[in-house]
Formats: C-alpha cells, structure tokens, sequence
C-alpha cells in the first residue's frame, strides 16, 4: 500500500507543480506582478524571483515524476511550498487582498482557507514522500 | 544542480522571453505604479483623470478626480477637497500606455507641491488597464 501510495504522490505532486511552473513560465511579465503584491521583498529578488522560480518548480515537478534529483526536488519544492503559506497568512495578516498567481485563470480559489488547505495538503505530501525516502535508505 | 539549472533557465527567462519585463520596467519608484498594486494597496488611494473632459465624462474610475492640465485651477479645487496631503496614494492615469498627460500632470504636481507633499504615482497602461482588469483576475476596486 505504502509503495503505491507513494508513487501516486509523487506523480500527482509531480504533475501539479510542474503545471503551475509552467503556467507562471508563459507570462513572467504577470508572475512578477504578482510576487510584488505580496510586497515581501525588494525589487531584485521579486525579478530575479519571477524569472527563475517558475522554472525551478517545473525541474522540480518532472524530477519527482521520473525519479531523478528526486531528494533536492522534494526539498526545494517543500521549501517553497512551506514559505508560499507563510506569504498567504502574512498578507492576510496585513490586510493584502491578492492573487496568487500560482495557477494563473485555471485554478482560482474562493477563499483563503481553501487556499492555505490546498497547499498544507501539499506539504503534508512532500514531507510523507521525504519520510519515505528517509526509510528507504536505512533498509 | 537544480539551482544551476533554475538560474541558467531564470537568465534565458529575462533575457529571451517576449513578455518578460525589462529589469526595472516595473518597478515602484520611477514614478510608474502597476493596476493590481493599487488595487491590493492597503491605504486609502486617490484616483487622478488626466484626460480630457469628455472622456471622463463618458466613464472614469469610480471616486476619480479629475484633473487635466485643460483647466487646471478647477481641478485643484476637486484634488484639494480629497485630501491628498495625509499620507494616501495619488494615482494619475490617461488613456493607455501610449499617452503622456499622467505623466505631465504627476511632474507638475510635485513642481507645484514638492517632491514629497504626497505619494503621487502615474498608472501603468492607464485607462484601458482598469477596463481590461478583469482579464487580470480582479473583480472589484476598493474604493
């Protein structure tokens, strides 16, 4: 059962942010818009963010679905998923009204909730695909 | 070697993508202020109409002043009454991208006022931006 729940994880994840990097590829010029919403960091790292980030979620997506770099993957992708939902409760928390950009028109949610559930519920997949890898390499 | 991969790819992204940004094109403090900035800026914002008097008649942002190097004087007494001096955002546009009056009228307000009376700003795309905002995902401004 562990086995193929794994797999199933690591394809489904694969696949979602693999679409969402490649949404963001399409319109840099939007996705920058959108990181400077958040206004969490300066200009540089909001350009340098939006040009590079959509990309490393793409690598990061295909890594996890074909195996290869597949603990870096899970890291980095489990980095910014975990800082994503500290950006969402931190606008919130300022009172920032936003779009994430994360899947450009096709996936928009109709609350923050529902937002901050679908990414703890990534999260939550990344770190059980981390822990099975931990288990693999003792046996 | 995903970081590598990721810069070299972020790199290609900025210098070869059609719709990836100049550095600097969009960024706050060159007097230029993007649609969905305002829209989620969390102070009070003062819409300014650069155009002429006819096309704000025939529609304007809601709540916009306006004010139009046209008669000026009679637009000063509308900016005045909205209190531009207690620390809101003043966005100026005109009718899109191509058009200069924002521009003018952001120049003159600081040549008048000061350079830092008040956080004036003029508005990327202008006009046809708000109309096209929902194209960006946003339904509704806040007033």
């Amino acid at each position: 059962m562990a086995p193929l729940l794994s797999i199933l994880l690591r394809l489904g994840l694969g696949a979602v942010f693999l679409v969402s990097g490649y949404l963001k590829v399409e319109d840099p010029g939007r996705f920058l818009v959108d990181v400077q919403a958040f206004q969490l960091v300066s200009y540089p790292v909001a350009y340098a963010t939006a040009m590079s980030l959509p990309w490393l979620e793409m690598f990061a997506g295909v890594g996890l679905i074909l195996g290869v770099f597949y603990r870096g993957s899970l890291l980095w992708l489990s980095g910014l998923t975990g800082f994503f939902i500290y950006a969402l409760v931190d606008a919130e928390r300022r009172g920032l009204d936003l779009e994430c950009g994360c899947f450009g028109d096709w996936l928009v949610f109709p609350s923050l909730e529902w937002h901050l559930a679908f990414n703890t519920t990534l999260l939550l997949g990344l770190f059980y695909l981390i822990a099975r890898t931990g288990r693999s390499k003792r046996r | 070697m995903l970081a590598v991969l990721t810069a070299v790819a972020g790199l290609l992204t900025a210098w070869l993508h059609p719709k990836a940004p100049a550095y600097g094109a969009s960024e706050l403090g060159d007097g230029a202020i993007t649609l969905p900035l305002v829209l989620t800026y969390p102070g009070d914002v003062v819409w300014v109409d650069a155009r002429s008097r006819s096309y704000y008649d025939a529609g304007h942002i809601p709540g916009a002043i306006w004010l139009s190097e046209d008669d000026w004087e009679t637009g000063l007494d509308a900016f005045f009454a909205a209190d531009p001096f207690s620390g809101k955002l003043v966005v100026v546009y005109c009718d899109s991208a191509a058009c200069h009056s924002s521009e003018a009228v952001v120049a003159r307000l600081k040549a008048e006022f000061g350079e830092d009376a008040f956080d004036v700003r003029y508005l990327e795309g202008g006009w046809q931006a708000w109309e096209g905002r929902e194209a960006i995902g946003e339904e509704e401004a806040p007033l």
